[in-house]
């Protein structure tokens, strides 16, 4: 199935009007608990009672907006990947987004997703939605087949003039490469040729982008 | 001597509490929910520093920053700013904002970066002072 470039930029827009929307609202949440804790610590100290528990619920709201806006924030990004037109992807960012968006779905049957990030800036020009849309559909062949408590890295390194993306499951499958890569043709399009994608030893995908 | 500030942003619940929370630690705060009325405020206040939301409906926060600029207020100008909108935050520095800050805000660095403004701001108008001072003495002849 594809999807039409102008519905895609379409969805993007709004998703992220959406996000930008929310995310003010985390900001005037964040405010006024912060308010609130001001006038306990402002106040004398007996004219609260129940001072502890007031606190104490002030920081669970605050953690959770803090939750919140991590959640939008990933989200914000994700909806500025909605294009399918070849742009310069910062890939430590584009897996940041993708590994923390898919984190519900590897903890929902308790699979540990462990991105191992560099500090170095790495920069590909590729479709973010495509190049995502791989990396998810990898990390989900595992999710959907592993068990719990068994865990995937991924990582990202340079290699010369290019990049790898390495998608690592501590469990060894039954699929074969051919399926693997039947079931992504079949699910993704990949229409860039830069972008090649290897299963290896029934536990190891190898995203290998070239430069040329 | 305590800053003067003015917080223009449309998130009404958002501004009253901040301006709540900066009043409680000594800052003299005015608040603004648009573009038109902060500069109306302006035209009767002085300020040290004006934070100001960049994405507003009405007048923007790029155009509010360039009509600000224009009142002459040497007030050193802070962008506020979601994740989407920091590209928007940075042609404001580039037109004379101060700086920037993320929503949600962190109250540490927001009083942080306050205080620098208004140090800036500070050291400006001594600067202005000594130079008006040196202007009458040579102008007297001393």
């Amino acid at each position: 199935m594809t999807i039409d470039k102008n519905k895609l930029e379409f969805v993007g827009k709004l998703t992220a009007s959406v996000s930008h929307e929310i995310k003010n609202v985390f900001a005037s949440i964040k405010e006024l608990s912060g308010l609130m804790e001001d006038l306990i610590e402002f106040s004398d100290e007996s004219s609260f009672s129940h001072k502890d528990k007031i606190i104490s619920a002030n920081e669970k709201i605050n953690k959770q907006v803090q939750r919140g806006n991590e959640i939008v924030k990933n989200f914000n990004s994700f909806a500025h990947m909605f294009n399918d037109n070849k742009t310069d992807v910062n890939l430590n960012n584009l897996l940041d987004v993708i590994v923390n968006i898919s984190k519900r779905f590897a903890s929902n049957k308790n699979i540990q997703l462990e991105l191992k990030s560099t500090s170095e800036d790495f920069k590909f020009e590729t479709e973010p939605l495509t190049l995502m849309q791989i990396v998810f559909h990898s990390m989900n062949l595992f999710i959907e087949k592993l068990n719990a408590n068994e865990k995937i890295t991924i990582t990202l390194d340079k290699i010369e003039e290019n990049y790898r993306i390495c998608i690592h499951s501590s469990y060894i499958l039954d699929n074969s490469e051919e399926e693997f890569i039947a079931n992504t043709n079949g699910n993704i399009h990949v229409t860039d040729p830069n972008i090649s994608i290897k299963y290896l030893d029934n536990n190891r995908v190898e995203i290998d982008l070239n430069k040329n | 001597m305590s800053v003067k500030l003015l917080i223009l942003d449309d998130e009404k619940d958002f501004v009253e509490s901040l301006a709540e929370r900066l009043s409680l630690r000594d800052f003299k705060v005015k608040t603004a929910f648009n573009g038109e009325d902060a500069l109306k405020i302006m035209e009767e206040n002085e300020f040290d520093v004006i934070i100001l939301d960049v994405q507003m409906p009405g007048m923007d926060g790029i155009e509010a920053l360039k009509r600000i600029k224009e009142t002459n207020q040497l007030a050193h100008v802070l962008m506020l700013t979601g994740h989407a909108t920091v590209q928007t935050a940075i042609d404001g520095m580039k037109q004379g904002a101060y700086d920037y800050l993320m929503k949600p805000i962190e109250t540490k660095e927001l009083i942080n970066k306050l205080m620098e403004a208004y140090s800036l701001v500070e050291e400006q108008k001594e600067r202005i002072r000594k130079a008006e001072i040196d202007n009458i003495m040579k102008n007297k002849g001393w």
